[in-house]
């Protein structure tokens, strides 16, 4: 289960954020009490909550960003005009 | 007036034969005449039975005539006839093939009409007569035509709808297909109809074609550029824009598959595309999918993606009870990346802290899909221990030499992106690192080409294991690979062993060395062959222990072998498949590899009291008295000796009994006397012999 997804909180969020959001998942009543309380033990804790963070996020960003500089070096062009398309089928200009 | 009569009356008799003949016709008009000069009623229903006649007659000639029209395929004429006919009999098939005519010679002429509009250039004509033909010919053909017919009066959305609907097989109709495609921007669709044009057909032989189709290459990636600009540009991220860069994505995808176009930048805007779809996926938990986004693996991963690589895998593993062995390879793998590590936690010790309950996390999963039974966990988790244990040695071993640290990895990912023979250098230059001859060995086999066998041996696959040792391979890994032979030889010969297999002593043959490296495998088949109970499986164990013995006579194997002799020949013994005599000679082969076998030599004792016993008794019964002496004498065993004193005090008792004489009785006696004092001189019986000797002499 995902820890965050339970608590419905961010990634590197505060302690106190935590446990405002372990109260308001009780409220709410979506996950049981046993789930809620397991979340919110994982996310307090120092090495359980990056062990958490690590199987619960990924980072496209780095991947995007690395794409995106390579399109800006191979500079995007598109206003060349369209050569007309000719119609091949029986025509004797074909070779 | 008799005359007249008699006129009549011959045209009667005529007309009566005209009708018996059948030829009604006459019949008819010689009653008529009759009738009309001497009105009758029976002549007026012959006329009528004529009038039928001769349109029964009429109607099967018109039948007739219409059906050879009709097979001369001449279908206005035949539809003229049975029209006719019909007037005269209204029969329900006649109806009906009237109406199959109209209808047939209704698309025929529409066929006709369409092919002389499509002559004169009125495509568009010529279109709409195809289709009224097919309204009532129902060929398929004429759809494509027709559709085609479209495309060159540049009706290229319609003809597009219309091929939609069409089993587009013909390289005509492709062509067509793709030119309407193409002229309605849908690029990639026209390419993939293009793509599957035969080459056999005469336009894809031509440079204008191969030209067009580069010229469709290049529209449809500027396409894309320009959609990709547009959605780039807009920040709002829908759903449906996540869709928009879908279709960038498979589109570009295979313009890179199918095209020789620059690929750079087409590669750079699928990729990103890739990425964005994978992160939408990740967030609605639909890891499957990003699957397929994920593979096949590209060429290099950094250290972004080899964290992708091994969380999608953890997420499948855990939801889809697939792709263990995935997991492993990059878990390990990313978990020992330093650039991963070091973004765990700014604190080092907690980033190891980190990394262990991960790899606990990944390890813990996989056991519990082993325990529930799951055959590829199972597999996955006997690769889990050996790799992790690897990786964890190349880690420690990279900290020595930190410009290595790219080369910590599993051996699978290792072998799937191309970086096994440096790490099997990295192996050899450092092999001091390693704890002993075998961690070594182990290490830079799993990196080899044998690795694949090892894994195999692993879980349990010994055909595999054996099928897929490496028959070249480089020199530089040749001590690893003959390490994993060895291995794999071996196991596979104990695996031929305990199932009964003969050709086991072939695969021992290489153990000697291995034993060398490895001690711990000779313990082990010394072990087994200690603990197997079945005397065909001991027997087996021995011939084993002889082959591995002869190569390497070292002592442990030879008091296994001495001992396992022995247990195997008590089995035989008892089984009565060998005589005491055999029995002797084994024990005393045993004891001569090792004379501290206290089996060999207590059951050998045993066995020559048995012997000797034997001898005694069989001497005694043949009243050959020198003989039974000189075995009692000759004995060692107390129990042969005790025997043979036994038998003489029975006889002794016996000839007190005996009614003889006394010059008799002591003539024995003297025997007995000389008998038992060869075997032992201080006996008492000779005692007891002697004073009866006296007692009888007196």
């Amino acid at each position: 289960m995902n820890p965050y997804k339970i608590l419905d909180i961010e990634k590197n969020s505060l302690k106190q954020e935590i446990i405002q959001a372990a109260g308001r998942a009780m409220r709410e009543r979506k996950y049981s009490g046993k789930e809620i309380a397991t979340a919110q033990k994982k996310l307090m804790d120092d090495i359980s909550e990056p062990a958490e963070a690590f199987m619960c996020f990924i980072d496209v960003e780095p991947l995007l960003k690395a794409c995106a500089a390579e399109l800006k070096a191979e500079n995007i062009s598109v206003s060349e005009t369209e050569e007309k398309l000719t119609y091949l089928l029986g025509s004797e200009d074909i070779s | 007036m008799k005359k007249k009569l008699e006129n009549l009356e011959a045209i009667l008799d005529r007309a009566e034969y005209l009708f018996e003949k059948g030829n009604y016709v006459l019949a008819k008009a010689e009653f008529e005449k009759i009738n009309s000069v001497f009105p009758q009623d029976d002549f007026a229903e012959k006329i009528a039975i004529c009038e039928k006649e001769i349109a029964q007659v009429r109607f099967k000639e018109l039948v007739k005539k219409a059906r050879k029209y009709a097979k001369k395929n001449s279908l206005g004429e035949a539809l003229g006839y049975f029209e006719e006919a019909y007037k005269i009999s209204q029969e329900d098939w006649l109806s009906e093939r009237i109406a199959e005519l109209k209808t047939e010679l209704f698309g025929r002429n529409s066929f006709e009409a369409a092919k002389s509009a499509e002559d004169s250039g009125d495509y568009v004509k010529a279109a709409d007569l195809y289709e009224q033909a097919f309204a009532t010919q129902r060929d398929e053909e004429l759809l494509l035509k027709k559709a085609g017919l479209l495309v060159k009066a540049g009706k290229y959305e319609e003809a597009v709808s219309a091929f939609r609907s069409l089993d587009v097989s013909d390289d005509d109709a492709k062509y067509n297909y793709g030119f309407a495609l193409a002229a309605t921007r849908q690029y990639c669709e026209c390419l993939k109809i293009w793509d599957t044009i035969s080459p056999l057909f005469p336009l894809a032989g031509y440079k204008t074609f191969s030209q067009q189709k580069r010229q469709i290459q290049s529209r449809l990636a500027k396409d894309l550029m320009l959609e990709f600009s547009k959605l780039i540009g807009d920040k709002t991220h829908t759903e449906k824009q996540t869709e928009a860069f879908s279709d960038i994505y498979e589109q570009g995808r295979y313009l890179l598959e199918h095209s020789e176009i620059e690929k750079k930048k087409l590669t750079a805007l699928t990729e990103y595309c890739k990425y964005l779809q994978i992160a939408f996926m990740w967030k609605q938990e639909k890891y499957s999918d990003m699957l397929k986004l994920l593979l096949p693996y590209p060429k290099e991963l950094n250290a972004d993606l080899l964290a992708l690589y091994a969380k999608t895998f953890f997420r499948i593993a855990e939801t889809s009870e697939k792709y263990f062995s995935d997991l492993v390879m990059f878990w390990l793998t990313a978990l020992y990346h330093e650039e991963i590590f070091a973004k765990l936690s700014a604190d080092e010790e907690q980033s190891g802290q980190i990394r262990e309950q991960l790899l606990h996390y990944a390890e813990n999963m996989i056991k519990i899909h082993a325990e529930a039974g799951n055959i590829e966990a199972k597999k996955a988790l006997r690769i889990w221990n050996v790799e992790k244990r690897i990786v964890k040695g190349l880690r420690d071993l990279s900290e020595i030499e930190p410009e290595a640290a790219r080369l910590v990895c599993s051996s699978r990912f290792a072998e799937k992106f191309g970086r096994s023979d440096e790490v099997i250098s990295f192996i050899r230059n450092n092999r001091s690192f390693f704890s002993n001859i075998e961690h070594y060995l182990l290490t830079g086999g799993i990196f080899s080409s044998a690795g694949k066998s090892l894994f195999h041996l692993l879980c349990g696959e010994h055909e595999e294991s054996l099928a897929s040792l490496p028959e070249l391979y480089d020199p530089k890994e040749a001590e690893f690979v003959k390490y994993c032979t060895e291995r794999v030889h071996f196991s596979y010969g104990l695996y031929c062993l305990e199932k009964g297999d003969s050709r086991f002593v072939r695969y021992f043959e290489s153990a000697a060395p291995l034993f060398e490296k490895a001690p711990d495998y000779e313990k082990m088949v010394i072990e087994k062959s200690l603990a197997c109970h079945r005397l065909e499986e001991i027997g087996r164990y021995e011939n084993a222990l002889s082959e591995i013995h002869s190569k390497r006579p070292g002592s442990e194997i030879r008091n296994a072998l001495s001992l396992v002799m022995v247990r195997r020949g008590i089995g035989m013994y008892n089984k009565h498949q060998i005589n005491s005599k055999n029995m002797e000679v084994i024990l005393k082969k045993a004891l001569q590899l090792n004379p501290e076998n206290e089996l060999a030599r207590v059951t050998l004792r045993s066995m020559q009291v048995d012997i000797e016993m034997e001898a005694l008794g069989k001497a005694i019964n043949k009243h050959k008295m020198n003989k039974a002496c000189r075995i009692a004498a000759d004995s060692e065993n107390k129990e042969v000796k005790s025997e043979f004193f036994e038998f003489m005090k029975r006889n002794l008792n016996h000839l007190e009994e005996m009614e003889m004489e006394n010059e008799e009785k002591v003539f024995l006696l003297n025997d007995f006397f000389k008998w038992c004092a060869r075997v032992d001189e201080s006996h008492a019986i000779l005692n007891d012999i002697d004073r009866i000797i006296k007692k009888l002499e007196k």
